[in-house]
């Protein structure tokens, strides 16, 4: 039995419908009156890859885990979590560490130490976490636009 | 963890020089406490160099998180303490201190360059002309209004970088910007004019009251519970005392001494600093001290005991009823006094709830 090219030359001159693989205008079987594509002709060259963007791997879940933790972790003067306002810069997973970044408001601001122990308090509580390091950025400043939808509508920020 | 000491101790060597700078005002009052009056002069370059400004130092120096940055509340605390032990030649020690707060400020900018922080470098200018004009005896009167250029400076500055979550329309932003320069520039004028500009900066204090009465946060953060709805109501308190200082300012200009100069600085130091001291507390404190401070209602009662009685001190002020300024002026001193007993006593109550919610579960 012929086996199932991943990537023919000419796709389309072929009814991939079944394991027959019948010239494209023959259509003899009777099961369609159009020859059957091949996937790559309807997915792209790639369409043999496993899509990462859909299998969720134990990283993933971690990080969710931990986005969801850190909306726990409040600004006192503005009562609003540090996801929603932006502070929260990135999150990378691998394995059982996890790396912050935030992007803290001001670099005059005294709760700057305080968020930073919080969030890593709230982290290493986490099930099958057992490194946490949080770093603060101060390259790129914080911006309004990095605030939710949510926030935004609290703090009358929306457009 | 010797920081953390540092931070401890800073804190309670601030309301050790506040009890006694508070006794001070008592005396000044004419209400007889014990051994205060020879410190009656000082009252207020205690608060404000011994009080508020070590106070804004240990925040900067948490926030700037280097041992050297400790320097400065710590510089700020011996200047204090000189001042309560009435020894003058302590006073260059402020002009010092305020001098490195210039260069703590100066390392915050270079951390992350921004407006507000210019606008803190710029105030902290303002209480480093004032503090050295001061330690070469330059009359209270006289070099007052830099200081108030300073607090009015550094807690704006603090405001807008707030502000920035509720994203205030652009030419809000420059004004606010606009006002804060001139009215560092007119306060420092104002000590080498001898008191020409004392009513632009009047009118400038005003306008800046009416900016944050408009476009501060705190119209927003009103609205949710808790903490930030305190934080909120003491900040927009403040923003109106500024307002209703800075239009006596304007009218009266300001006089050595008398009813006038005494609701002006009070309305200013009182109504406007030390309200958004009491807003931020519970806010600030867990930072500095990393110590709990859950918020409870009865937080308010402080609050509001300062605020009735500058309101009486005022009306006895302006009305030229003296019983009426003791009365305020005693209120605003309990108000001072309860303020850290709340907090202590919120502390205790969470503690002794969790404890009990804790044997529960068990």
């Amino acid at each position: 039995m012929p086996t199932h090219p991943t990537h023919p030359p000419h796709p389309e001159r072929v009814c991939w419908g079944c394991d027959e693989y019948c010239p494209a205008d023959d259509l003899t079987c009777g099961k369609d009156t159009v020859r059957t594509p091949h996937p790559v002709e309807l997915f792209g060259d790639d369409w043999d890859q496993p899509n990462e963007s859909s299998v969720e791997t134990a990283d993933d879940a971690t990080r969710s885990r931990v986005v969801e933790a850190l909306r726990t972790v409040l600004d006192p003067e503005v009562g609003i979590n540090i996801v929603d306002l932006g502070v929260l810069d990135e999150v990378r997973v691998a394995g059982s560490s996890v790396r912050i970044a935030l992007t803290m408001t001001s670099p005059s601001c005294p709760l700057a130490e305080q968020i930073q122990l919080e969030v890593s308090r709230r982290v290493r509580a986490l099930k099958g976490v057992t490194e946490v390091e949080v770093v603060q950025l101060w390259d790129k400043p914080w911006s309004a636009a990095q605030m939710s939808p949510t926030a935004r509508t609290t703090l009358g920020s929306a457009p | 963890m010797t920081l953390l000491l540092v931070r401890r101790a800073s804190l309670l060597s601030v309301a050790a020089i506040a009890l006694v700078a508070l006794f001070a005002g008592l005396a000044r009052l004419g209400i007889p406490v014990s051994s205060a009056g020879a410190r009656a002069a000082s009252h207020g370059p205690l608060f404000v160099l011994g009080v508020f400004f070590p106070l804004i130092a240990l925040e900067r120096a948490v926030a700037l998180g280097t041992r050297t940055g400790y320097v400065v509340p710590l510089l700020g605390l011996v200047a204090g303490i000189g001042m309560v032990a009435n020894v003058p030649a302590l006073r260059i020690l402020s002009a010092i201190a305020a001098g490195t707060l210039l260069l703590l400020n100066a390392a915050l900018w270079r951390k992350q360059p921004s407006a507000h922080l210019v606008l803190m470098l710029v105030g902290s200018v303002c209480l480093v002309v004032g503090s050295v004009a001061f330690a070469l005896d330059v009359s209270v009167s006289e070099v007052v209004l830099s200081w108030m250029g300073f607090f009015v400076l550094t807690i704006v500055a603090e405001r807008i970088e707030l502000a920035r979550f509720a994203a205030p329309p652009r030419l809000a932003l420059h004004a606010i910007l606009g006002l804060a320069f001139a009215l560092a520039g007119l306060t420092l004028l104002d000590l080498f004019l001898g008191g020409r500009t004392t009513r632009a900066v009047g009118v400038l204090l005003a306008l800046t009251g009416a900016w944050l009465l408009r476009y501060d946060l705190a119209r927003r953060t009103l609205r949710q519970a808790g903490l930030p709805r305190f934080a909120a109501s003491a900040a927009l308190l403040a923003a109106g005392w500024l307002l209703c200082s800075g239009l006596l300012l304007c009218c009266y200009g300001l006089p050595a001494a008398g009813p006038v100069y005494d609701a002006i600085l009070h309305g200013v130091f009182v109504g406007f600093v030390l309200s958004m001291v009491f807003g931020h507390a519970p806010i600030i404190l867990p930072a500095v001290a990393r110590t709990a401070v859950p918020f409870h209602p009865v937080f308010y009662a402080p609050l509001l005991a300062l605020h009735c009685g500058l309101l009486a001190r005022w009306s006895g002020d302006l009305a030229g009823v003296p019983l009426l300024r003791q009365a305020g002026g005693l209120a605003n001193a309990v108000a001072l006094a309860a303020f850290p007993i709340a907090v202590m006593w919120a502390r205790r109550r969470s503690i002794t709830h969790v404890s009990i919610d804790g044997l529960r579960a068990k």
